[in-house]
């Protein structure tokens, strides 16, 4: 049987071609996100492991309410030290710091930047990071770094260097470069090290203390004994937890990546469906002769159709080895796109079992069960069918399944509007609408080539009533062409619109959160320093600044409200604030609060709130000064940077979000660069109105592109089908094409044709792609709260427009192969 | 039926309209070489409806596809009203064919996704001309096909889709028509109407028409019959009957042509 597979496999070798381009792709993708993302893993697993050989039990902080309270001190190391257990134990202070490289940027992924504590052991080294160049740190005025860092940050051993460490940048003398492993560094992170107390002065919540301590097992202890015996010695507050939990919790990033690129894949892998489906129906229909032959000496209809299945999974085996060995070059590219920030690549590890196994199965799978549905009917021909020459009639559109397929389409729409409200519906409202879209589309095909028909013949001709009778003529296989073209069109559709709409929400956020000329804000993950806004103030051309810290209040009689700490001085002059009751003049002892907090809490001017703060755990008692309406930054409640409790450590404390700065008149821009130059801190943007606009939209643009980049496989595998379809449409026609030429058709018009068909389908394809995606990603902005909704026309024209163009091009190879047939040997073609 | 219309474009009577001159075709080299053709001179005068007959393999085909332009001789000349198709590229040869030539096909040949009217009026929406409603009338009448201008090929027996065919051939008023085995797939009624529908265009509307065909009975329609063998014009019979023809095959061949 698969001789003889491999015989039709050969002699009709162009006809799989395509099918087999499109499982490739397809294949490719999904092996290619799998060695990427399980290489991702390991390389994180390894590192993971690497990191701190010697831990067995982590104690630290578990995060209840009694958790501010709990001491990680000295006291507690000791007796942890004490068990006998224990063969080691080491207090970690460890927190943010960022490295300001040599060229004035923070270096490194910021998620990642780390402050740790050196613990010299025996002879004055630190295990964990043994030195490879000078000492190690001692005084608040001494660092040192891992070698990868100090290399990328371009600093040798004895040079000033800057860091930021909780919000502010400072100097500091790069004593010491260590070889380290850790994880943190794997994922493109920085390690700075620190003698222990300025560790714990800057990263601990209260002086003297650590922020986790690390237990070694002593030999022949298990980590969940010994977890056990440390929680026994632990006040409420702490935990301790072993390493095996540590690394089950460590955020699986990666596997929400696998799942986003998989589910790409899945996508392209489904759209090659319908072509492979196409090519399995034709060439059934083009051997039906062959296979009733067959039948008529005796062969079993599941003889034929495993005979054709056959086929298919020989088809399936080629493209899943080609499709290996291309997703090999997918990972590299993959990892290019996603590891694009950093300059550690990671490792790929293309030769595990997984990825083969998967290619295999995905390619075999996809290919056999999109040819199951043609093989059996194929098989379904009957053998008197051998002694009748013609071909058997294409299928047209079923009435049953048109209205079936209209229902679903309804149903889908109508669960597209619901989700508007409920947002995890719309993972199930696409699928259904796009299934009732496929089972329509045959109607729709024969309806709109109906339609298309008087139009197209005024364009085009008798060029034009061809091609829209051939597109007509197998309404199935244009279907399912088109849809194949629709899915890929209506995703970038989706993805357009709603980036647009958040691209254009942010932008407007970002306007009407911008109060005054400039401002301060961190990067992410970093924190602007409490003395940020003093320095600013101090400045020439600064006509009022305030810091922004947000706070919340737990009130006595039950329930909370957010208040934001300014100064009051500032606040006054920046006169941004409509003052309904009251006066904000004395809000320095004072609480002021907007219309809708007062209305909620029944406060007005001369009322008290009275609670404690929820960071700190202290007591607020504040007359009501002011009732106000004011911009959302500065609601429901403004205090004083005064009323705020004191900084207790660097954990937990109230910290400042932005700086708000008012310029005195024409001395922005001047005053911009100052600011800039007094923090001297690239952890913190200093913007002006365009700047905070330009942040706001920024992501926007890199997401799409690589949105578009990963539909640009599901469109690509659209355009084959197409190439196929028509291919295939040649083909079949040989004969037809034989005499036209011969009654007077021209090269240029035999390609004109077939272009002017691949547009009726391709035509389909977009229009249908266009509106669904349009609606989905409309009712997608639509229910997502607050944002605007904004058509990208422009853009979608020019993706309409573009696949149309895809498909219209995707017609030329056939178009050309087709205007080369000699008339002769067309008339003489024995397929009709 | 009386001759109503006159052929505007048409050379003067008795001018020839095709023109052979010592045309040869080889297939294949060496070995596998056949001289399809090997030496054949011809004319085919307007008006005239000449049968060219021969044994299978004789030929016939490849003569009529060289003369028609479908296919290019390895040497000698072949001549459509006063145009030499020997230099003539692709695109021009396809609009001869669709301006000067009309065909009539075995098996048919209608493009099954067209309706009748429009694959007669094909070859002129081709040329992008719209073909003179009267002419057209007047064929489809001759044909016997004017109740069936809306059916597909698929909805119309043998015989109305030869005569479809016939009308196609016709509807551009070509200076010749090719017919090769125009009744090959038709019975002998239907078969017999196509010939005679044939014949009556060639005396009434001064059609010349050159058919190919290894029936005598066919032959006897026309109005000479060339007799091919081996590649090369044997004979030449005016007034062909089906009796003469017969007999001539016998004479030539020892054998009977098979049907
Ligand atoms: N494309 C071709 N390649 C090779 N030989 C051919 C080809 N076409 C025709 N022939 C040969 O040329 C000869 C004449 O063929 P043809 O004109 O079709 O004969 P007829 O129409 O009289 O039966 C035959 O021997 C045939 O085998
Ligand atoms: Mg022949």
């Amino acid at each position: 049987m698969f001789r003889t597979a491999v015989r039709t496999l050969r002699s009709h070798a162009l006809h799989f071609a395509m099918s087999g381009l499109a499982v490739l792709l397809g294949v490719a993708f999904v092996v290619g996100s799998l060695i990427y993302t399980q290489s991702l893993e390991a390389a994180m697993a390894e590192a993971r492991a690497a990191s701190r050989p010697d831990l067995s039990v982590e104690v630290r902080h578990d995060f209840s309410p009694s958790s501010d309270s709990a001491r990680l001190d000295e006291a507690l190391l000791r007796r942890l030290a004490a068990l006998p257990e224990v063969a080691a134990a080491r207090g970690a202070a460890e927190g943010r710091s960022f490295l300001v490289g040599s060229d004035g940027t923070l270096v490194g992924s910021l998620v990642d930047a780390a402050g740790v504590n050196y613990v010299p052991g025996k002879g004055g080294t630190d295990p964990r990071y043994p030195l490879t160049a000078g000492r190690r740190p001692r005084g608040d005025g001494e660092i040192a770094v891992d070698a990868h860092s100090a290399e990328r940050a371009g600093y040798r051993v004895g040079e000033r260097v800057r860091i930021v460490v909780n919000g502010t940048a400072r100097a500091v003398r790069l004593v010491g470069v260590f070889d380290a492993r850790d994880e943190r560094l794997a994922a493109d992170g920085t390690l700075t090290a620190f003698d222990t107390a300025t560790a714990q002065r800057q990263f601990a919540n209260a002086p003297g203390t650590y922020t986790s301590i690390s237990l070694t097992a002593a030999p022949g202890t298990s980590e969940t004994r010994l977890a056990q015996r440390a929680q026994a010695l632990l006040p409420p507050g702490l935990e301790a937890v072993t390493r095996a939990r540590l690394d089950a919790e460590a955020v699986p990033g990666e596997k929400k990546l696998t799942m986003l690129l998989l589910s790409f894949a899945g996508v392209a892998l489904f759209v090659s469906t319908f072509l492979i489906a196409n090519t399995f129906t034709m060439l059934s229909a083009a051997r039906a002769r062959e296979h009733a032959i067959l039948r008529a000496i005796g062969a079993t209809r599941s003889y034929v159709t495993r005979l054709v299945l056959a086929e298919a999974v020989l088809v399936g085996v080629l493209a899943s080895a080609a499709g290996y060995a291309l997703g090999v070059g997918v990972a590299a590219v993959l990892n290019a796109l996603f590891g694009a920030t950093g300059d550690v690549p990671t490792p790929l590890r293309p030769f595990t079992a997984g990825p083969p196994l998967a290619a295999l199965a995905v390619g075999v799978g996809v290919t056999a069960l999109s040819a199951y549905i043609p093989a059996r009917r194929g098989a379904a021909v009957p053998p008197v069918a051998a002694l009748r020459a013609e071909r058997p009639a294409a299928v047209h559109a079923s009435h049953r399944r048109t209205v079936a397929g209209l229902v679903v389409t309804g149903l889908g729409a109508a669960l597209t509007l619901v989700a508007m409200d409920a947002e995890d519906l719309f993972f199930a409202a696409v699928p259904v609408l796009l299934v009732g879209l496929i089972m329509v589309t045959s109607w729709l095909a024969e309806r709109t080539a109906r339609l298309l028909r008087s139009p197209l013949t005024r364009l085009a001709g008798v060029r034009g009533t061809l091609a829209v009778e051939n597109a007509r003529r197998n309404p199935r296989r244009t279907a399912a062409t088109a849809t194949a073209l629709m899915i890929g069109l209506a995703l970038v559709c989706v993805v357009t619109v709603i980036a647009s709409s958040l691209s254009r929400t942010a932008e407007r956020d970002a306007e009407s959160s911008m109060l005054t000329d400039l401002r301060v804000v961190p990067v992410d993950f970093a924190e602007i320093g409490d003395d940020a806004a003093g320095r600013v103030a101090a400045l020439p051309g600064a006509a009022a600044v305030t810091p922004l810290v947000d706070t919340s209040i737990r009130l006595t009689d039950d329930g909370f409200v957010s208040a934001v700490a300014v100064d009051p001085g500032a606040m006054a002059r920046l006169a941004l604030l409509d003052v309904r009751q009251g006066s904000l003049d004395g809000l320095a002892h004072g609480i002021a609060v907007s219309e809708q907090a007062a209305a909620a809490h029944g406060w007005s001017v001369g009322s008290r709130v009275t609670g404690t703060f929820v960071q700190a755990d202290r007591k607020v008692d504040l007359p009501v000064v002011a009732v106000y309406s004011g911009p959302e930054a500065l609601t429901p409640a403004l205090i004083s940077t005064a009323s705020l409790p004191e900084a207790s450590g660097a954990v937990g404390r109230p910290s400042v979000g932005s700086i708000l700065i008012k310029a005195e008149p024409g001395r922005t821009a001047r005053l911009q660069q100052d600011i800039r130059r007094t923090l001297a801190n690239p952890a913190l943007l200093v913007q002006n109105r365009d700047d905070v606009v330009k942040e706001a939209v920024r992501p926007f643009a890199p997401f799409l592109a690589i949105m578009y980049a990963l539909l640009s496989v599901t469109v690509l595998i659209g355009a084959l089908g197409v190439i196929n379809t028509m291919s295939m449409a040649v083909f079949e026609r040989v004969r037809e094409i034989g005499v036209l030429r011969a009654v007077g058709l021209d090269r240029r018009g035999v390609r004109a044709v077939l272009r002017w068909e691949a547009a009726v389908i391709s035509l389909l394809g977009a229009v249908l792609g266009l509106v669904a995606g349009t609606l989905v990603g409309a009712a997608v902005v639509a229910g997502h709260d607050g944002a605007l909704l904004v058509m990208p026309w422009d853009r979608l024209a020019l993706l309409f427009a573009a696949t149309l163009a895809i498909g219209v091009l995707a017609s030329t190879p056939p178009g050309r192969r087709a205007a080369r047939i000699p008339v002769l040997r067309a008339l003489r073609s024995d397929i009709e | 039926m009386p001759q109503t219309h006159h052929r505007t474009n048409a050379a003067p009577p008795c001018s020839v309209v095709a023109m052979a001159e010592d045309l040869t075709k080889v297939y294949g080299e060496g070995e596998s070489r056949v001289v399809a053709l090997a030496g054949v001179s011809a004319r085919f005068l307007e008006g005239e409806f000449t049968a060219i007959m021969g044994p299978s393999g004789s030929g016939k085909s490849t003569f009529m596809h060289c003369l028609a332009g479908l296919d290019t001789p390895t040497s000698g000349t072949a001549r459509i009203a006063d145009t030499d198709l020997g230099p003539l590229d692709d695109a021009r040869l396809t609009r001869l064919r669709r301006e000067r030539v009309g065909f009539v096909f075995q098996a048919f040949n209608l493009l099954p996704t067209l309706t009748a009217l429009e694959n007669i009026t094909l070859p002129s929406a081709l040329a992008g001309r719209s073909p003179d409603p009267e002419w057209l009338r007047h064929l489809v009448e001759t044909m016997g096909i004017a109740d069936r201008l809306d059916h597909r090929p698929a909805q119309l027996s043998g015989g109305q889709q030869q005569r479809v065919a016939c009308a196609r051939a016709l509807a551009s008023r070509p200076a010749v028509v090719f017919a090769d085995e125009p009744t090959g797939n038709l019975d002998s009624r239907s078969g017999a109407e196509v010939l005679s529908l044939l014949r009556s265009s060639a005396r009434d509307l001064g059609q010349t028409i050159v058919m190919v065909t290894h029936d005598p009975v066919a032959a006897a329609y026309a109005d000479r019959a060339l007799f091919l063998a081996d590649g090369r014009i044997v004979h030449e019979m005016p007034e062909p009957t089906a009796a003469g023809v017969l007999d001539l095959m016998k004479r030539f061949d020892g054998r009977t042509p098979t049907p």
